[in-house]
């Protein structure tokens, strides 16, 4: 528990103490002492079910548990109910289960005393109790919330710096209302538990709990299997030499990063990532032809490309749970200024997930490798993106975007395997990119060996594109080998050759929709010297026999990409469960950010909170 | 019986209305009993029909509102004093909660589902016609003393009445997708059991909470019920998605000029009424719908369509690539193996010679075979258009070695007798 500063741990060491003499006082009045180990098991089944709902909102029914409890055992029981959270089956650290048994032991006898105090029945409730018990088993639930709280909210200020007073306007609302839900399926266990009913009927209420419980892990997974199907689909559809490959899934990572930053959730994020993801699926619509016409494009030509943002809604209008963000599908080439396609929309008439959309896919096409030009880094991609804020680009999310790859890093196309998009090399920002990064000095932990220790996949050679030479590709069946490599048929020689591509990522200051002769120059982003070698393209960082120089702040990458790096470096390590930790973290990056709530507080919104 | 054709839901909901009407007569003569249970047990059920459930597979279940019919059947003491109310009360009870409810479905334009309607009508009077005379102490209560025996009764009745709705829901559903009864039987508890147990357990709690809190009881334990019915809808809504997004991707194909209009979902269609036929389970159908969508994905991987997106048409080594294909890419989502072993072997013939059958060539792999090859005969992707009995007969005959004949029999009934939804 390295983590956890003296005073914390003293903290800690003060509940625990004050937990144990509770304990002891209970252990010596309680005379059922059947009753106590049967509601100390089953708080140890329910603490071992937490129900995950969508949205990170947890069921806990360990807490309607408790406070049933509180009604069939009075003070002594309760407390020793309580000190029965720190049995949970699974892995916890000791120092965490210990705190977690204090604080639910300290929080019973707290209720519990309360209800006592009120003249709630103990021992005995039935129809003659009702409504009279109401009044003691609300207050009963209100100290119960109270002390959780407060208990919880020290040592999660303590561990990740946010103010006391912060964690309490986050946590008392969601939770005192979870409260107000639970409290009737107490009493009527408490009611069931000591009359006529019996225990085991008190049982039959897991059931549908249970039930769902399943389901909701169930949908989990056909949701991550949903994903993988889109990601699947879409790279299948990318061989067909539509685009670079790779780029729909970075687009949807690249919004899904904005997206969060800006504030999306649930639902919603899910949806606007997704519209990312498939941006571009109406180039199908599109002759290949075109598609891989090399020079300038006809008027026609130019309008058939520029359509397909509209053969995409046009194949995606049936999902349903698409239907918010088909206008980022359609409206993802639209500019501010007004000199976008497909309607020429400007400002706020573009629709927000566009404007995000539109970010994104600039900024990978951007920092990927084309044919007819090299790939920017970020930094350089980053100020581009910024140069273009205000006439292409919505200011908002491309700050958004420059944030979250601050502190999330960027998954690079490489450039060397074309089409690899699971073999992805590490971007970091060499530089402090123009805004200074502030780094809480609370939030990372000073000593920190890792250093952004990523082995450099990224040669000057490897920055180069590698001499593909087109395959012919004629055979009416080719096997899966000939299919795969050929979606790149860009000899290394004619630098302009998929002009059409290249309608994507207009510059701000090119002439764009306008001009009249288009070629792969005109929408390249001016920034770029196709001078440059290759040499330049490589951060200093990388290249051979380089050591890192010092303005590469390694802290400011996550420690998740760390090579070796687990533990995400502003929480408490040892505070955070496994399964939270990024490395086992299932889809997309969008992760809470650290410093915006604690882990206990972000992940168990709607019942007690724990660590 | 029910299942005549085009007969069922009238003859179903003829059954359940005269039910509810003679239980409304015999109520109206001898007086209504126990009216504030009723009512507290009646909003709840109506709440129940409210927020029904449309499950995949297009069963409907409206989980709370069977929950408070049981706890209402079920319910012995009120509030301390023995209950009142009889087997006509809760009949009454829940066929006028039922008919509100599906009224203001139609109303709000949606599928009144009487059927569904009735099916609880029913399998709520098979449960009160048991525990009510137990529980209001007539000649049943006196036999049945004992407390142990009582709750066991009771217990049975429960269940026996979730069973009969069970089995007119399964006898509905085989009759529209004429499949076996008893294979429809386990694929529907197959895919409800948990809701069904969710419902009992419920149900039970149900009539001991009206004992403990009154009437309130039925809002208090029905809640970890409403958690549940969240569950199943969460769980329907992202089926639903995941299948709309698979049937866009799979008109990639078509918009790309890789296969002709509308091919994959006819074909998922096709394939599906061939599947229920034969008795496929919901896990194996939802397979196999995948499968027959994304069918043809491996065309993708092609520099020139095939013409008319035939696959039949070209060589059988070609055939097998674009299936290898298209098997690489479902593999590569890494969830849906059994998808890609049912679109990698739906090009080989589903038998070798002197075989009886090749036993790695799935049922469902032979489905779409049988069914894309048909779809493609009756579009003339091959130039020329069959009627749907001359392309039956052209599979079954000249084609011995590639299509089987129990699959290529299902699909002509299928398709001679166009019932039923996709």
């Amino acid at each position: 528990m390295g983590a956890l500063t003296s005073s914390a741990r003293a903290y800690v060491s003060l509940v625990v103490t004050a937990a144990l003499v509770a304990v002891a006082a209970g252990a010596a009045a309680v005379s059922h002492w059947g009753t106590v180990i049967a509601l100390m098991a089953l708080t140890v089944v329910t603490m071992s079910l937490s129900i995950q709902l969508p949205d990170r909102i947890a069921m806990s029914l360990a807490f309607v548990v408790d406070l049933a409890a509180v009604e069939i055992l009075g003070p002594s029981g309760a407390v020793l109910v309580g000190a029965a959270h720190a049995l949970f089956f699974g892995r916890m650290p000791l120092v965490k289960r210990l705190f977690n048994g204090a604080q639910a032991a300290l929080c019973c006898a707290a209720a519990a005393h309360v209800y006592v105090l009120l003249g709630g029945p103990v021992g005995h409730l039935d129809r003659t109790d009702f409504p009279g018990v109401l009044l003691p088993a609300s207050a009963s639930a209100l100290t119960y919330c109270l002390a959780n709280v407060a208990l919880v909210s020290v040592i999660i200020s303590a561990s990740t710096g946010t103010p006391l007073t912060t964690i309490w306007r986050r946590a008392v609302g969601g939770v005192l209302v979870a409260y107000v839900g639970y409290l009737p399926l107490s009493i009527a266990l408490a009611g069931l538990w000591t009359t006529t009913a019996g225990p085991l009927s008190a049982l039959l209420m897991l059931v549908p709990l249970l039930v769902a419980r399943e389901l909701f892990s169930q949908s989990v997974e056909e949701r991550a299997s949903y994903d993988a199907t889109v990601r699947a689909l879409m790279a299948a559809v990318e061989t067909k030499d539509i685009y670079t490959r790779g780029h729909s899934e970075r687009v949807g990572r690249g919004t899904a990063m904005i997206a969060h930053e800006f504030g999306y959730r649930g639902d919603k994020l899910d949806s606007v990532r997704l519209a990312g993801l498939l941006h571009d699926l109406g180039k199908l619509g599109v002759r290949t032809g075109v598609l891989r016409k090399s020079g300038k494009l006809t008027d026609d030509e130019y309008a058939e490309v520029s359509r397909h943002p509209v053969h995409g809604v046009r194949m995606l209008a049936d999902i349903e749970f698409l239907a918010d963000a088909l206008v980022a599908v359609h409206h993802h080439h639209e500019r501010l200024d007004g000199r976008g396609y497909p309607l020429g929309l400007a400002g706020d008439a573009i629709p927000e997930s566009a404007r995000i959309v539109s970010v994104a896919d600039a900024f990978d096409s951007m920092t990927s490798t084309r044919s007819y030009r090299r790939s920017l880094s970020v930094p350089d991609a980053v100020a581009e993106l910024r140069r273009c804020a205000g006439t292409q680009f919505d200011p908002v999310f491309v700050e958004a975007l420059v944030r979250a790859v601050e502190r999330d890093g960027w998954t690079l196309a490489e450039p060397g395997t074309p089409g690899a998009p699971e073999a992805p090399g590490t971007a970091e920002l060499p530089a402090p990119v123009p805004t200074p990064a502030p780094a809480p000095a609370a939030a990372v932990p000073p000593p920190r060996t890792a250093v952004g220790a990523t082995a450099p996949s990224r040669t000057a050679a490897d920055a180069v594109p590698s001499s593909r030479t087109a395959v012919g590709a004629t055979a009416p069946s080719r096997t899966a080998a000939d299919a795969v490599p050929s979606s790149r048929t860009a000899p290394g020689a004619t630098a302009l050759s998929r002009t059409a591509a290249d309608v994507v990522p207009p510059s701000c200051t090119a002439p764009g929709a306008t001009a009249l002769s288009r070629t792969a120059a005109d929408v390249v982003p001016s920034a770029v010297p196709l001078s440059r070698t290759a040499a330049d393209l490589v951060p200093p960082s990388r290249r051979p026999g380089g050591t890192a120089p010092s303005r590469i702040a390694p802290d400011l990458v996550p420690p998740s990409r760390r090579a070796g790096g687990t533990a995400p470096s502003r929480i408490a390590p040892d505070l955070v469960p496994p399964s939270r930790r990024p490395g086992s973290e299932a889809v997309p990056p969008p992760r809470t950010a650290p410093d915006a709530m604690a882990p206990g507080l972000a992940r168990h919104r709607g019942g007690p909170i724990s660590l | 019986m029910i299942a005549l054709r085009g007969r069922r839901i009238p003859v179903l909901a003829m059954a359940a209305g005269a039910l509810t009407l003679a239980a409304t007569v015999f109520v109206a003569v001898g007086g209504f009993r126990g009216t504030s249970t009723v009512l507290a047990f009646g909003g709840v059920i109506l709440f129940g029909e409210l927020t029904r459930l449309v499950l995949p597979g297009n069963r409907d279940s409206a989980p709370l509102s069977s929950a408070a019919a049981l706890g209402l059947a079920l319910a012995s003491t009120v509030h301390g004093r023995g209950s009142v109310h009889g087997v006509a009360e809760v009949i009454v009870t829940v066929g006028v909660a039922g008919l509100v409810g599906a009224s203001v479905h139609a109303f709000a334009g949606r599928a009144p589902r009487l059927g569904g309607v009735a099916r609880r009508i029913i399998g709520a009077s098979v449960t009160a016609a048991v525990a009510r005379p137990l529980a209001t102490g007539g000649v049943l209560g006196e036999w049945v003393a004992e407390p142990t025996a009582q709750a066991l009764v009771l217990a049975a009745a429960a269940m026996a009445g979730l069973g009969v709705d069970v089995a007119i829901g399964a006898a509905v559903r085989a009759a529209r997708h004429q499949s076996r009864y008893v294979r429809t039987v386990r694929a529907d508890v197959a895919a409800l059991w948990r809701l069904h147990l969710a419902v009992l357990a419920t149900g039970w709690l149900l009539s001991y909470g009206i004992s403990l809190m009154g009437p309130v009881a039925a809002l208090v334990f029905g809640l970890p019920l409403m958690v549940t019915q969240f569950a199943f809808l969460r769980h329907a809504t992202v089926r639903t998605t995941f299948r709309q997004t698979v049937r866009s991707m799979a008109r990639v194909t078509e918009i790309g000029g890789y296969v002709h209009e509308g091919h994959s979902a006819r074909v998922a269609t096709l394939s599906l009424r061939v599947g229920r036929q034969l008795g496929l389970h919901d896990d194996d159908l939802l397979d196999l719908e995948y499968a027959a969508l994304l069918h043809d994905i491996g065309q993708l991987s092609l520099t020139d369509p095939i013409p008319g997106g035939a696959t039949q048409a070209v060589p059988a080594a070609d055939r097998r690539r674009v299936a290898e294909l298209g098997a690489d890419i479902v593999r590569s989502t890494g969830r849906l193996e059994r998808v890609a072993a049912i679109v990698s072997a739906q090009s080989e013939p589903y038998r070798g010679v002197g075989e009886t059958s090749d036993p790695a060539v799935s049922l469902a792999s032979r489905i779409v075979k049988a069914a894309s090859a048909y779809d493609d005969l009756v579009h003339g992707a091959a130039g020329e258009r069959y009627s749907p009995l001359e392309a039956i007969e052209r599979l079954s005959l000249g084609l011995a070695y590639d299509y089987d004949p129990v699959v290529v029999a299902a699909l002509g009934r299928s398709v001679t007798r166009p019932r039923g939804p996709a």
